[in-house]
C-alpha cells in the first residue's frame, strides 16, 4: 500500500509536458540523426515558450528525443504572470521531467537546480557531467530552417518558413513543412500504387498524421492526392486517401488486431472519375501456430464473393526445401453472368521451393513448383501447375545477373458432356476476334494452354556503390496466342540510378514493350529518394 | 537564562545559524522579476578572488579547453557546468597568440590560462574548433566559482557517441520463395516519408536482394520492406501486420543488416493468375487488355 501511494504521488507530481514549444530564432534548424538524436539549434535572439515559461537567449538547443532544451548566453527565464525571472549564464530545462538546471550570475555566480516553475525551491549543487554539453554540429547538416519552429512535444515540427538545402545550389524555400519524428508507425497508407510517390506531411499529432502527394503513375500521368492517417500503437490503424484530380478515386483501409493471433482488415476504394466502381474487402483472420483460418468477403459494384480459406503456415523441411498448402471454399455471385449467377467453388492449392543453391562456377540456382486446382459446383475444372528456375551470378565485384525461365501449363476443362447441361455455343461456329480473324476458342485446344516467361536481370554497379545501371529484359512464349492479343513478346527497360547529393538520389528507367503487329509501348518512370 | 543580554544574543546566533545553514527560507511569493532567488548552499562556495587579480601571472599558469556557454560579467562558463573568474584585462587572441576577430560567446570553443596564484583565467585563446586540453581537469576544478561533477547527469539516458561519419549499411533481404520474379522490392523508411518506392533494392538471386546505402552515424531509423505499394508491403512470420523495424548507424566502416521476409500484404489465396489468357465458352475475347495503340 505505501508503494502504491508513493507510485500514485509520483503520477501526480509528474510534470505534463507543453501541448507545444515555440522557438523564435534569427535561425532554427534541425539537425536530424546527430549525436545520437534529433536536435534544433536555434541561434540569434531566440525565445523560447513553453507552457508559461519564457526563455530569451544567444541560442538554445532542443533535443526532441527527449524534450530537453539548454539555453546558453545572456539567458533569461521568466515564468506565467512574470512573477519570478531567472538571469544566468546557461539554463538546461527538461520538459519531460519539469526540472531546470541553471547558471545563475549575481549576486555571485552559482549552478541552481528546482523542479516545476517554482524557483523558490532552487537548490544549489554542482552540474551534472552532460547537463550543458552542446553536440558538435560543425560537420553535421542542417535538414531544414526557418525562423519558426513549432514543437508539437513526441510528435513533429513545423518549420515556417522551410528553407531546404540543395549543396551547391540556391536553397529551396517553402512556405511551410511539417517534420514528423513520431516513432508512430505512420507506414501504412490507403493509396494505389505509383511510380513516384512524394509524401508533404501537412498537419500531424503523436497518432495522426495528414499528407499532400505529388504522385506520378503511367496511367495518369501526374496528379496530386492526400491522406489521412490514424495510428495506435501497433494494434489499430485506419488510412483515408484522396485523389481528386486524374484517377479520382477515394480509398479506405483499416487494420485492428481484435486479440492474440486474431486481426480484422477492410480495404475500399471508390471510383468516381470516367470509370466508375465501388469495391469493399473485409477480411477477418486467425492464426495458430500452424495453421491461418481467413474469412474473406468482398463486394465490387453488384458482384460478391465469400471465401473461407485454411492454410499451413511455411514449413522447412531441411536442409533443402519450403512448402506450404491451402484449401479455399469460395462463393462468388455475379448477376447476369454465364453460365450461373451464383457459383460456389473448392480450391487447393501450394507450393514448393528449394532454397537458394550454390552451383559450380560461382551459380546460385533456386526451383520453384506451384500448383493449384479448382473445382467448380457446375462441370467446369481449372488446374494450373508452374515451374520456375532462377539462376544468378556475379560476374564479378560490379556486375550481376539473374534470369528466369518459368513455364506454367493451364488447364480450362469443362466435362465432355457440359454443352448438354451448360447450354455451350456451338463449337463448329467459330467466334470472331475484334480483328474480324477467326478466334477458334476453347474447343480448338482443350482448354489447355501454356505461358512461357524468360527474364534476364543485369546490374551494373561499380564499386558496390549507390549509382547503378540496370537492364531488364522480358520475353513471352505462349500458346495460344492469338491475333496479337496478349503478352508482349519482349519487355525491356533500362533503369540508371545516380545519387545527386547528400539527400537526393535519382532513379530514372524508360520502358519498351514490343507488341505483335509491330505495336510497342515505351514510358519513363522516375523515382527520388534521399 | 537570568541574563537577558545573553538570551537576546542566544537567539540572535540561533536566527544566524538556522540562516546560514538554510534551515529558514524565504517564502516564495517574496519573489519578484528579476530578484536573485534564494538558495540552500549544498557545497562550500570558493570565496571571491582577489579584486588585485593581475594578468601577470603570479603563479604557475595551466591550460584548460573547452566549449563556451557564457562570457558575462567577468565570468568565463564552460559547457561542462564549470564557471571561473576572468581577470579584467586578460589577454583574448586565437590559438597561436594572435589577434582573433572572434567573439568569446556561446558555442566557440576556448583554452583557458589559469594563473595559479590567484585562480583567474589571464588569457582566452578562441577558435571554432576544439583545442587540445593542457591540463586535468582536477587541476582547474579548484578555481572554479561554479562546480561541475564528473558524475553524468542521471536524467539523462547513456547515448553512444556517433561521430556523424558516413557508414555504408548493406541490407539483404530474404523473401518468400512466391515474390514474382520479376518484382522489385523497395526499403521503405519513415526518414524518406514512408514512401513506398523509397530505396530500390537488387535482386541477387531468386530469394534474396540487397542493397548498400550510405548513412551518417547515429542516423536512426525505422524501416519496411515493400514491393512497390503500401497494399503489397511485408507481413509477419504469422502473416499478420507486424512493427516497422528499426535501425541505427553505429560508428564503424561498414554494417550489414541481414532481414527476412515471410509474407506480402497482398498475397492471393494460391489462385492460378491465369493473366486472363485463356479464353473460355463464356469469354470468346480471350484477353480483356486491349492492344496497344
Amino acid at each position: 500500500m505505501p508503494l502504491a501511494l508513493a507510485a500514485a504521488a509520483r503520477c501526480a507530481a509528474a510534470p505534463a509536458l507543453p501541448a507545444r514549444v515555440d522557438i523564435r530564432a534569427a535561425s532554427v534548424a534541425l539537425y536530424p540523426f546527430t549525436a545520437g538524436t534529433t536536435l534544433i539549434d536555434a541561434r540569434g535572439g531566440v525565445e523560447v515558450r513553453a507552457g508559461g515559461r519564457t526563455l530569451v537567449a544567444d541560442q538554445v538547443r532542443y533535443d526532441l528525443m527527449t524534450n530537453r532544451l539548454v539555453a546558453s548566453g545572456h539567458v533569461r527565464l521568466t515564468f506565467a504572470g512574470e512573477r519570478a525571472s531567472l538571469e544566468g549564464a546557461a539554463c538546461a530545462l527538461d520538459l519531460a521531467r519539469g526540472t531546470t538546471v541553471y547558471e545563475r550570475l549575481d549576486p555571485l555566480p552559482a549552478v541552481l537546480r528546482f523542479a516545476g516553475d517554482d524557483p523558490g525551491s532552487a537548490v544549489e549543487a554542482p552540474a551534472s557531467a552532460g547537463v550543458f554539453a552542446l553536440a558538435d554540429l560543425r560537420a553535421a547538416g542542417y535538414y531544414v530552417r526557418g525562423r519558426h519552429a513549432r514543437i508539437a512535444p513526441n510528435a513533429n515540427v513545423r518549420f515556417t518558413p522551410a528553407i531546404f538545402p540543395t549543396g551547391a545550389f540556391p536553397p529551396v524555400q517553402a512556405p511551410t513543412y511539417l517534420y514528423t519524428f513520431a516513432r508512430t508507425n505512420f507506414s501504412q497508407n490507403a493509396l494505389p500504387a505509383a511510380s513516384f510517390d512524394q509524401p508533404y506531411p501537412l498537419f500531424g499529432t503523436e497518432n495522426s498524421l495528414a499528407s499532400g502527394h505529388l504522385r506520378y503513375d503511367p496511367v495518369n500521368a501526374a496528379s496530386l492526392a492526400f491522406d489521412e492517417r490514424l495510428v495506435q500503437g501497433n494494434t489499430a490503424y485506419a488510412s483515408a486517401a484522396w485523389i481528386p484530380l486524374r484517377g479520382q478515386q477515394a480509398d479506405l483501409d483499416a487494420f485492428s488486431q481484435l486479440r492474440r493471433g486474431l486481426t480484422q482488415t477492410f480495404a475500399g476504394y471508390y471510383l468516381y472519375g470516367p470509370l466508375h466502381e465501388t469495391y469493399g474487402a473485409y477480411a477477418l483472420q486467425w492464426t495458430s501456430p500452424s495453421t491461418r483460418t481467413i474469412f474473406n468477403a468482398s463486394q465490387a459494384d453488384a458482384s460478391n464473393h465469400a471465401s473461407l480459406t485454411v492454410s499451413s503456415i511455411d514449413h522447412y523441411v531441411r536442409p533443402l526445401a519450403t512448402y506450404r498448402l491451402q484449401l479455399t471454399y469460395a462463393y462468388d455471385h455475379e448477376p447476369a453472368t454465364l453460365p450461373f449467377d451464383n457459383v460456389f467453388s473448392l480450391a487447393a492449392s501450394g507450393y514448393a521451393a528449394t532454397r537458394s543453391l550454390r552451383l559450380p562456377l560461382g551459380v546460385t540456382s533456386s526451383l520453384r513448383y506451384d500448383f493449384s486446382l479448382q473445382e467448380f459446383d457446375f462441370p467446369h475444372q481449372l488446374a494450373s501447375d508452374t515451374w520456375t528456375l532462377s539462376l544468378s551470378k556475379a560476374a564479378n565485384r560490379d556486375l550481376s545477373f539473374y534470369g528466369t525461365a518459368a513455364i506454367e501449363q493451364v488447364a480450362d476443362r469443362y466435362r465432355d458432356d457440359a454443352a448438354k447441361y451448360l447450354d455451350l455455343p456451338d463449337p463448329s461456329l467459330p467466334y470472331f476476334a475484334p480483328d474480324g480473324t477467326p478466334f477458334p476458342g476453347i474447343f480448338a485446344y482443350a482448354g489447355s494452354s501454356t505461358l512461357r516467361t524468360y527474364f534476364l536481370q543485369s546490374t551494373w554497379r561499380p564499386h558496390q556503390g549507390e549509382n547503378s545501371v540496370q537492364l531488364f529484359l522480358t520475353a513471352t512464349r505462349d500458346f495460344p496466342q492469338f491475333h496479337g492479343y496478349g503478352r508482349d513478346p519482349l519487355f525491356a527497360t533500362l533503369d540508371v540510378t545516380q545519387r545527386l547529393g547528400s539527400t537526393l538520389r535519382v532513379d530514372l528507367a524508360r520502358s519498351y514493350g514490343f507488341g505483335w503487329n509491330r505495336q510497342y509501348l515505351s514510358q519513363w518512370s522516375l523515382s527520388l529518394s534521399p | 537564562m537570568n541574563n537577558p543580554v545573553r538570551l537576546v544574543f542566544a537567539l540572535l546566533g540561533a536566527v544566524a545559524l538556522a540562516l546560514g545553514t538554510g534551515a529558514l527560507q524565504f517564502p516564495s511569493s517574496a519573489l519578484q522579476a528579476a530578484t536573485p532567488v534564494p538558495y540552500r548552499s549544498a557545497f562550500e562556495t570558493p570565496p571571491p578572488l582577489s579584486a588585485t587579480a593581475t594578468p601577470s601571472p603570479s603563479g604557475r599558469v595551466v591550460r584548460y579547453s573547452g566549449q563556451l556557454l557564457d562570457f558575462q560579467k567577468g565570468f568565463v562558463f564552460f559547457t561542462t557546468g564549470d564557471g571561473f573568474r576572468i581577470s579584467p584585462d586578460a589577454k583574448i587572441d586565437d590559438a597561436a597568440g594572435g589577434p582573433t576577430t572572434l567573439k568569446p560567446q556561446t558555442r566557440v570553443y576556448a583554452r583557458a590560462a589559469f594563473d595559479t596564484g590567484n585562480g583567474a583565467i589571464v588569457e582566452l585563446a578562441l577558435s571554432t574548433k576544439p583545442l587540445p586540453n593542457e591540463a586535468s581537469y582536477q587541476e582547474i576544478q579548484r578555481f572554479a566559482v561554479t562546480l561541475s561533477t564528473e558524475a553524468p547527469n542521471p536524467e539523462l539516458a547513456p547515448r553512444e557517441g556517433f561521430s556523424g561519419r558516413d557508414v555504408l549499411v548493406t541490407f539483404t533481404v530474404q523473401v518468400p520463395p512466391r515474390t514474382p520474379f520479376t518484382d522489385t522490392v523497395y526499403l521503405a523508411t519513415d526518414i524518406s516519408g514512408w514512401s513506398a518506392t523509397a530505396i530500390r533494392m537488387d535482386r541477387i538471386d531468386a530469394l534474396h536482394y540487397k542493397i548498400t546505402q550510405t548513412f551518417k552515424s547515429g542516423t536512426k531509423f525505422l524501416y519496411r520492406y515493400t514491393r512497390g505499394s503500401w497494399q503489397s508491403a511485408e507481413r509477419g512470420q504469422n502473416g499478420l501486420e507486424v512493427p516497422p523495424r528499426q535501425f541505427l548507424v553505429r560508428n564503424s566502416d561498414t554494417q550489414n543488416v541481414d532481414n527476412v521476409v515471410y509474407h506480402w500484404g497482398d498475397e492471393q489465396s494460391n489462385a492460378p493468375d491465369l493473366g486472363n489468357s485463356v479464353p473460355t465458352p463464356y469469354q470468346p475475347i480471350p484477353f480483356k487488355t486491349p492492344p496497344h495503340r
